[in-house]
This record gives structure tokens, C-alpha cells and sequence, in this order.
């Protein structure tokens, strides 16, 4: 049984799959692009190292470049478990939402 | 824009390796994107990101998802257990060191928490009613700007213009006489007008609250009690509400009982403990009509949304609409206010202030005191360290060892120091004057305590711990290989430090209680103009039907003095209408035969008594020219008047008085002839110069409210009893109240001025005997590092002058420096005593000098035993042991 994903671990996902050239600097800046929310690269590359460890995403090295100060670039994929592990979440969402109208909701 | 090379260093020692090459990559291409639109931008950008980073990272690496094996919650407490047991034992091994710390930083912790409970009881929390905040007392100002009294009428205009206001309700003092078999006792209360509770936002727990009808002359005689009067008095009858109660055969209803919830703070501050509360029953054309009078407080409740500042505005404006309409009665400058809750902290407010800087004072140094102590007992442990490490501790075990022995220390002092403040607080609630408020409402705070435990924890680590971290990782070999545990230069130039701090502290303390103690000293030496010692002072009032008549009252009067001077041992006896220092005051506008004054407000003011003939000398006041009063001076003879120096100094501008005709209180008074000049005596308090003052013979000026004043031989409290069962033996309604020996109202007067000096001496020693303790530490490892240094001087032979040069040299430097900042800081913390003082300059020398010269003392106690072990150093075996 694959396990759930975390809110924040969804939102990385969906940046990697979506984003060209998926590295830690792409995927932070389309994080906060589309939500809106400021992250820390720290944060994003701990959710990236975790959801590897999982074999949801994957990475390598490219080559240093003189406008990262001489460093390498890490870029991730996303895997087919990390797809379907997507799909389920997203389908769950929006299988709860169904037929919501929040303004009317209980609270 | 490269990112700062601090920046890439902390992400490296932050995360792992590849990490940080990502994200130190990552973040060098935001910041150039970034720059290109503004630098500061980018940089704070920057560091929001490295900060956010390595705090992510560190999350992450806690909850075990990445690299290191997850350490579970179990393991976690065990390692803290562990060092918290390993932390016990090294303690144990050292004993003195262990009390000594431990005592130390309990005094701190204990004292500033007993101070800071009571500081903040007194200062800070909010007035205990629902519209504490809201609260404001409101007057005409005094000569020096304080608030004062307004009069009835007054009220009432105000009451109906001053919209910024939604309540405004008088206050005044009320004490009705008990009659009972054994006695008659004044019972403490209070008028005000009806709406007090309403106000206050307080409702009586059974009964009612009073209602406008019952404020009224007619109607006044109901009232409320309290709690406390309920079931003391009243032995909280259930049927309370409904009955009656008589005073001086005046019969008066409870209509309420207050909570006991209800705090009586403000009946407290204005007039002490008080337990009944009964409606004002003023009315605008009764005797209070005038206009000029002022002899009412007035408090006030500010309308939601409306500011002090607005409110004074509007008073400033209906006063002046106020003196247009009556120009001969609103003379003086528009009204005062200031919050309740400011004004009831009013009195104690500096005193304690300075008390809470000097608790703090004391817990700096008691933790910079400690700290010195783990600083040299870190560097002594340099082996021991350094072989754990050998042995495979990590470096942030170590660390983390030696902050837990802190901590431990710290949590023991925390236990002892509650234990302090407890006792403390109660010390304080004891024997402080009246006037701390509520310092008997609640034990140690405890959010103050754990504040200065934590404080002093953080101190620990920063003053001791850190200094010895910063020193670098221990050198393994060096450490192993030393053949014996001599400290580093480092942790001994820290305890330096320290030291110098401490012996500043001390110095500013001693100085403070210094000032202080010349404060007594000068106002407890000034002449008061009457002789207190031997005198007992007893207050009479003659209220009720059987006194309205004033021949009663002198009758009695007269039979009571021959009575009292009959007793075996009284010297002289005499009746005064009020006296110096009693706490009370009458002032009448004075009018002098032929001079015009625009009006009544006009006339100057002068302080009034009315007195028996034998009234000076029992107090001894000097008679200066002409004479006194005698027993000719009656009801139907010669109008007679005494004035004193002042007034005769200032009012008659030189010109002799006697034989001049004087009228006080109104037009309607007869003038009287002044016979006499009488020396001035400080009536308010020992450091206030003399008013012009005015004696009236009481057979001519009859009082219904006397102080008697009896000089006796022997020990004048002995008579308190005596006095009171022949008072009461010849009429039991008399009540006899506020009994004290002047002597006793001498102390009270100064009495927060020695509450002051004997904290802050108390204080003082405190940080002496540390800075002695820290100071011998310092010059024993001052000696101890340089034990073969020393012992090669002697061979090379060195006088043992020289030895003791070598050995003291430092610690003098120390104490001087010290002693240098402290005298800087005393000129600087003294102006906060400054309204506290009484003829003394902050800068006093004799007391800076003197302060001074204790620490020297103290320091040169400090160095006899270390130079005496320099002394005894033998060369020969120093040297062999290398």
C-alpha cells in the first residue's frame, strides 16, 4: 500500500512535473509563483531528499556554472511511482470536494 | 552580487555536503536575478533563505528523515537524564564549590523575584475593578502641582458639563463611633456619592447597590459593609441586609454586603483599611454650598474612547467658563488628573523602582559571580575533558555536559530562591511602610521567578560557559600531557572581567545605601521645632447629641486635662485641635486688621491649631517674643492669637505683630490681638520647611476633634493604657484612636526612607561579600597560574616584597578599574535616588569616598591569604615537579 502524501510534499510534485529544467531554484520560484507563499530552498530540498528516499523523484548533477559561483545544479524528476502517488492525492482531493461550495459550508 | 562568503560558510556548516552545494548554488542565482532590481532587497532576501534553510534542515535531520539514524524520543530523554545524573555527580564532587554557587544565585533569584512580585503588585497590574482603566482622580491642583481637593458644588457643575467623564463620584473620609460596654471604637469607612460602586463597576453580592435617593441630607443613613466587616463584625448573619447598626446614637441600615472579591485598594490608598461605605448626603444649599471651599477628593470614570489629555482639556475648558461665571472663587490654575492607578502608585513608585535596579543589580552579580566560578572550574577540567574526548565524546556532549551542570545549578537555586521570595515577600508585607499597596495580596509571582531563574541560566552560559567554549576545542595532547591543571590564560582573563563588573556593582550598591543612610541620618538631626522624645499622643473626637453643644465639649475637656495631669509621672498636658507630624492638616485664609485683599481667596493661607495653654510646653516650642497663652485666655475674655516665626517673617514683613489684629475663616470672625511669637515647627514632614503657622486658645476656638499630648518621665507608651481607660471611664462615647508616641510618629515619617536604606544596605552587603568571594577566586588563580613563575623569582631571589607586588599587582588593577566604573555609574544611578534624598548631593564625597573605601577594604581581605601562598612557595619543590 503506497503511502499518502503530504500537503507540501504534493505541491513539489506538481512543480516537478510541470516545470522545465526542474531544479531547486526552478521548483522554489514555481512554488511561489502559483501559491503564492514564500519557501526556503532548504525547505523544498528536504521534501526533495524525502520523496527520493521514497523513490517518488529523481535526481543528478549537472555541471558547475559560473553564474551559481562555480556550483553544480541538482535536477530532479518526477518517477512513475511518484506520478500515480500524485494522481491518487489529486483524485482524492477532488473526489472530497466534489459538489463543495465552501462560502456555504458549516463551520 | 555574490552571496557573502558568512552566508556560504553557515549553509556549509549547516548541511551536508551536496546539499549545501544545491542550495549555495541555488540561492547565488536568486541573488543575482534579485540584485539586479536592488541589493538590499536581495540581501535580505538572501538571509531569509539561508536562515529558513538551515532551520528546515535541521527540522528534518530531528525527525530522522534524511542521513542519521532517527534518535527517538527515549533516546533523546535518556541522554538528558544522563547528563542530568552526570551533571549531579561532578556537582557532588565538589561540594564548596556546588553551596557556594548555589547560594549565591538563589539571593539573586530569590531577591529579585520578592522584589519584582512587589513592584509589580505595586506598579504594574491593573486596577483590580472592571473599569480600573478608566479610572481617574481629579482635583484643583496643590501649590506644587499634585492633585487636591475640589469643593461639593463644584461637583456638581463639573458633573453636569465635563461630558468627557460619564461618572464622577467624591470620596471622603468617614469614621462614625461604635458605642459598646467597654469603650468606644472610631470605625474606619468612607462617604461617597451614590454612584461609588456603579463606578467602580462593582455590585454588592446581597442586597443593593445605594441609589440617587439615598444621597441625600434626609436620607443619608444607610449603608454598605464589606466582606470582611460582614463576617468579623457582623458574624455573617444571613438576615444582613435590613438591619441596623448605631453610631453615636445614630441609627444607620445595611442595604448591601460587597463581595468578598471586591479589593478595597482604593478606599486604602486615600483612606486606609476600610469596611463601611455610606452615601456623601451633601445637598447644594447645605453648609457645603460655598463655592471656595475644597475640602472633597473627586474621582472620575472616563467615557469609553475618551483620553486622559481629552478629558483635562474639557476640564481646563469648563473651569475657565467656571471663573468667568464666579471670579472671586476659581482663582487657581484649571484642574489636575492623573490615573488612579498611577496615583496609588504614586508614593512608592521611585522607592521601588530603585529597589527593582538594585535586586537586579544583585542577580548580575551573583550570576557573573557564579559564572566566574564555572569559568575556572572549566578550565580546571581541561584534563578531564580532554580525555573524554579521547575516550570519544563528542565536542557538543561536552558542551552540552557542561550547560546541563549550569542548568542543574541553576534549577537548585531556583528551589532555594522561591523559597527566599517567599519569605522575603512576607518580610516586606511585615515590616515595609503602609504604603507599599498590595504587596500582602498574593505570594511570589511565579512567571517572575522562573524569569529570573531563566535569566540566570542564560547568564550561566553566557558569562561562564561561553568564554570556555570560545577558547577553542580542547588541545587533546596539550591537556593529556600537562602535569598540572593550571588554567588558561583565556578563562582567567573572563573571571577578570567579571570581576571588575562585580566590584563596579558592588560600589554603586554601597554607595546607594550610603546616600540613603546620610538621608536619615540629616532629616532624623534636623530640629522639628518641638522636643518628640517623652511625648504620647492620643486623638479624641466628641461626635454625636451629647457634644453638639461647645460648653460640653470644654467641660470635658477642662475635666480631662486636670484628670490626666493628676497621673503620677505626667510633666505637662495639653489638647491640640492637630499637631506636626499627625498626619493632618487645616489651613484658614488669614486676614490682618487694615490690610485690603481683592477676596477671600486672596487672604494668604496659614496653618491652623487650637490649643490648651500648656500645649508648647509639653511640646517644648519656644516662645520668641511676647507671650503665651494661660489659663485668662477664656471663652469670654480678650480675643488672643499666637503666630510663628515664619508667619511673622513673611506676613508682617519684619514689622512686629504683637499687638496687631488678626481674623482667620471668613468675614463673619471677630478679630483677635496677636500676643506672642512662637517658634516654627515642620508640621507635614521632617524635610519641609516650616508654613506660617497660627495658635488659637481652644477655650476660645472649641474642637470636636483633639489630639491630646502628654510629656511624662519614664517611657511614654507606658501610658497609652492608662490614658485610654480614664478617658473611657469618664465617657464612654469618646472614642480614643491613632494612640503613638511622637517618637513613633518621628520613625513613621521616615519610615520609606529607611525601608530604602536598609534594602538597599542589605543589597549592598550582599554584592560585597560576592565580590569578595569572586575576587579572592581570581587572585587564588591569578597566584595558582603562576606558581612556577613565582617559585623561579624566589630562586633568582626576589624580595618577598616583590612576590607580594607580583601576586597583588593584578587585583589591585582589577579593583581600581572597578572601582573607577563604579564611581562613574554612582554619579549617574544617583540622580535616580534624587527626590529620596534630603541634603544630600548624589555625588556625595564623604559617601562615594567612603563606599570606596570599603571595596578597597574588602579587596584587601580578599588578597591576604593568595599572597600569603606566594609567600610560601618553595622554590625548591615548584621547580622539581616539572
Amino acid at each position: 500500500m503506497a503511502e499518502w502524501l503530504g500537503e507540501f510534499e504534493q505541491i513539489v510534485l506538481f512543480a516537478v512535473a510541470q516545470v522545465e529544467d526542474a531544479y531547486g531554484a526552478t521548483i522554489r520560484e514555481a512554488i511561489e509563483a502559483r501559491t503564492g507563499r514564500q519557501v526556503s530552498a532548504g525547505a523544498v530540498y528536504t521534501t526533495l531528499d524525502r520523496l527520493e528516499a521514497r523513490g517518488l523523484v529523481a535526481s543528478w548533477w549537472g555541471d558547475p556554472t559560473p553564474e551559481r559561483g562555480g556550483k553544480r545544479k541538482r535536477h530532479f524528476r518526477l518517477r512513475a511511482a511518484g506520478r500515480d502517488a500524485l494522481a491518487r492525492s489529486w483524485q482524492a482531493l477532488r473526489a472530497m470536494a466534489r459538489g463543495l461550495d465552501l462560502k456555504a459550508a458549516k463551520s | 552580487m555574490m552571496p557573502p562568503r558568512l552566508a556560504l560558510w553557515l549553509l556549509e556548516r549547516g548541511l551536508d555536503r551536496d546539499a549545501a552545494e544545491a542550495i549555495a548554488g541555488d540561492l547565488t542565482e536568486g541573488v543575482r536575478q534579485r540584485a539586479a532590481v536592488s541589493r538590499a532587497r536581495a540581501g535580505v532576501w538572501l538571509w531569509r533563505q539561508v536562515v529558513a534553510s538551515l532551520v528546515a534542515a535541521r527540522i528534518a535531520r530531528r525527525r530522522g528523515a534524511v542521513g542519521e539514524p532517527r534518535q527517538s524520543v527515549g533516546q533523546f530523554l535518556s541522554g538528558t537524564s544522563q547528563d542530568a545524573r552526570f551533571a549531579l555527580r561532578a556537582l557532588r564532587r565538589s561540594p564548596a564549590f556546588s553551596v557556594a554557587a548555589v547560594a549565591t544565585l538563589s539571593i539573586g533569584i530569590g531577591a529579585s523575584a520578592a522584589i519584582g512580585t512587589a513592584a509589580d503588585r505595586a506598579l504594574l497590574r491593573p486596577l483590580p475593578y472592571p473599569t480600573g482603566d478608566r479610572l481617574v482622580y481629579l482635583g484643583h491642583p496643590n501649590d506644587d502641582g499634585t492633585v487636591g481637593n475640589v469643593g461639593f458644588v463644584t461637583v456638581l457643575d463639573w458633573r453636569a458639563r465635563m461630558t468627557a467623564f460619564d461618572e464622577l463620584s467624591i470620596i471622603r473620609s468617614w469614621t462614625p463611633t461604635l458605642v459598646a460596654e467597654d469603650g468606644a471604637t472610631p470605625i474606619n469607612g468612607m462617604k461617597v456619592s451614590w454612584n461609588f460602586f456603579r463606578m467602580l463597576g462593582v455590585q454588592p453580592a446581597m442586597g443593593r447597590d445605594f441609589a440617587a435617593s439615598d444621597d441625600d441630607p434626609d436620607h443619608w443613613r444607610v449603608v454598605i459593609i464589606s466582606d470582611t466587616t460582614w463576617r468579623n463584625q457582623f458574624h455573617a448573619r444571613a438576615d444582613i441586609v435590613g438591619a441596623t447598626i448605631d453610631f453615636n446614637s445614630r441609627r444607620f441600615q445595611v442595604v448591601g454586603v460587597l463581595p468578598p472579591s471586591f479589593d478595597p485598594l482604593v478606599a486604602e490608598h486615600f483612606f486606609g483599611d476600610v469596611g463601611i461605605w455610606a452615601p456623601l448626603g451633601y445637598s447644594a444649599d447645605g453648609d457645603s454650598s460655598c463655592r471656595s471651599c475644597r475640602h472633597l477628593n473627586l474621582l472620575g470614570r472616563l467615557r469609553e474612547g475618551v483620553t486622559l489629555r481629552q478629558a483635562l482639556t474639557q476640564a481646563a475648558t469648563v473651569h475657565a467658563d467656571l471663573r468667568r461665571q464666579y471670579p472671586q472663587d476659581y482663582r487657581e490654575p484649571p484642574p489636575v488628573g492623573l490615573m488612579l492607578a498611577d496615583e496609588i502608585a504614586r508614593p512608592m513608585r521611585r522607592p521601588l523602582q530603585v529597589l527593582l535596579g538594585a535586586v537586579l543589580f544583585v542577580l548580575l552579580v551573583a550570576s557573573t559571580n557564579v559564572a566566574g566560578l564555572l569559568i575556572a572550574r572549566a578550565a580546571g577540567r581541561g584534563r578531564e575533558f580532554a580525555l573524554r574526548a579521547a575516550l570519544g565524546a563528542g565536542w557538543a556532549r561536552l558542551v552540552r555536559q557542561l550547560v546541563t551542570e549550569a542548568l542543574v545549578l541553576a534549577s537548585a537555586a531556583a528551589v532555594l530562591g522561591t523559597l527566599l521570595a517567599r519569605w522575603g515577600l512576607a518580610a516586606l508585607a511585615e515590616y515595609a511602610p503602609a504604603s507599599i499597596p498590595r504587596i500582602d495580596r498574593a505570594p511570589a509571582d511565579p512567571a517572575l521567578l522562573l524569569l529570573a531563574v531563566v535569566t540566570t541560566g542564560i547568564a550561566l552560559v553566557a558569562f561562564g560557559l561561553l568564554p570556555a567554549l570560545l577558547s577553542g576545542r580542547p588541545n587533546l595532547e596539550g591537556a593529556l600531557r600537562a602535569t598540572r591543571q593550571s588554567a588558561s590564560p583565556q578563562s582567567l582573563r573572563s573571571r577578570e572581567w567579571l570581576m571588575t563588573v562585580q566590584v563596579a556593582v558592588a560600589l554603586l550598591l554601597v554607595a546607594g545605601a550610603g546616600l540613603m543612610h546620610r538621608t536619615v541620618d540629616r532629616l532624623l538631626s534636623v530640629d522639628p521645632g518641638f522636643r518628640a522624645h517623652g511625648v504620647i499622643s492620643a486623638g479624641l473626637s466628641f461626635a454625636g447629641p451629647r457634644w453638639t453643644e461647645d460648653s460640653a465639649v470644654r467641660a470635658f475637656q477642662d475635666a480631662l486635662v486636670q484628670r490626666v495631669r493628676a497621673m503620677p509621672g505626667v510633666e505637662h498636658m495639653a489638647m491640640a485641635s492637630q499637631i506636626p507630624l499627625g498626619g493632618n492638616y487645616d489651613r484658614r485664609g488669614l486676614h490682618i486688621e487694615g490690610r485690603t485683599y481683592l477676596s477671600e481667596a486672596d487672604e494668604p493661607e496659614v496653618e491652623h491649631y487650637s490649643v490648651t495653654p500648656d500645649y508648647f510646653a509639653t511640646m517644648q516650642i519656644a516662645l520668641k517674643q511676647g507671650r503665651l497663652f494661660t489659663d485668662a485666655d477664656v471663652t469670654d475674655g480678650d480675643l488672643v492669637v499666637l503666630v510663628n516665626d515664619t508667619a511673622a517673617r513673611t506676613l508682617w514683613a519684619g514689622a512686629n505683630p504683637i499687638g496687631t489684629r488678626v481674623r482667620i475663616g471668613g468675614r463673619e470672625a471677630r478679630f483677635r490681638t496677636v500676643v506672642g511669637v512662637v517658634g516654627d515647627v515642620r508640621h507635614y514632614a521632617l524635610g519641609q520647611p516650616a508654613a506660617p503657622q497660627l495658635y488659637l486658645p481652644m477655650r476660645q476656638d472649641t474642637a470636636s476633634y483633639v489630639v491630646l499630648v502628654a510629656r511624662v518621665s519614664g517611657d511614654p507608651s507606658a501610658y497609652a493604657r492608662p490614658i485610654r481607660q480614664l478617658v473611657t471611664s469618664m465617657a464612654r462615647d469618646v472614642p480614643v484612636f491613632d494612640v503613638a508616641t511622637l517618637d513613633q510618629r518621628l520613625d513613621r515619617s521616615v519610615a520609606s526612607r529607611t525601608f530604602l536604606m536598609f534594602l538597599l544596605g542589605l543589597f549592598a552587603l550582599a554584592t560585597l561579600v560576592m565580590a569578595a568571594v569572586g575576587l579572592y577566586g581570581v587572585v587564588s588563580q591569578g597566584v595558582s597560574a603562576r606558581h612556577r613563575e613565582v617559585g623561579i623569582r624566589i630562586a633568582l631571589g626576589a624580595t618577598r616584597r616583590d612576590i607580594a607586588w607580583l601576586a597583588a599587582r593584578r587585583g589591585i588593577w582589577l579593583v581600581a578599574a572597578g572601582v573607577t566604573a563604579g564611581l562613574g555609574a554612582s554619579s549617574l544611578a544617583g540622580r535616580l535616588l534624587g527626590g529620596q534624598l534630603y541634603e544630600t548631593a548624589p555625588t556625595d564625597p564623604v559617601v562615594l569616598g567612603g563606599a570606596a573605601g570599603a571595596l578597597l577594604l574588602v579587596a584587601i581581605a580578599a588578597h591576604v591569604a593568595p599572597i600569603r601562598r606566594a609567600l610560601g612557595v618553595d622554590p625548591a619543590v615548584t621547580l622539581k615537579s616539572e
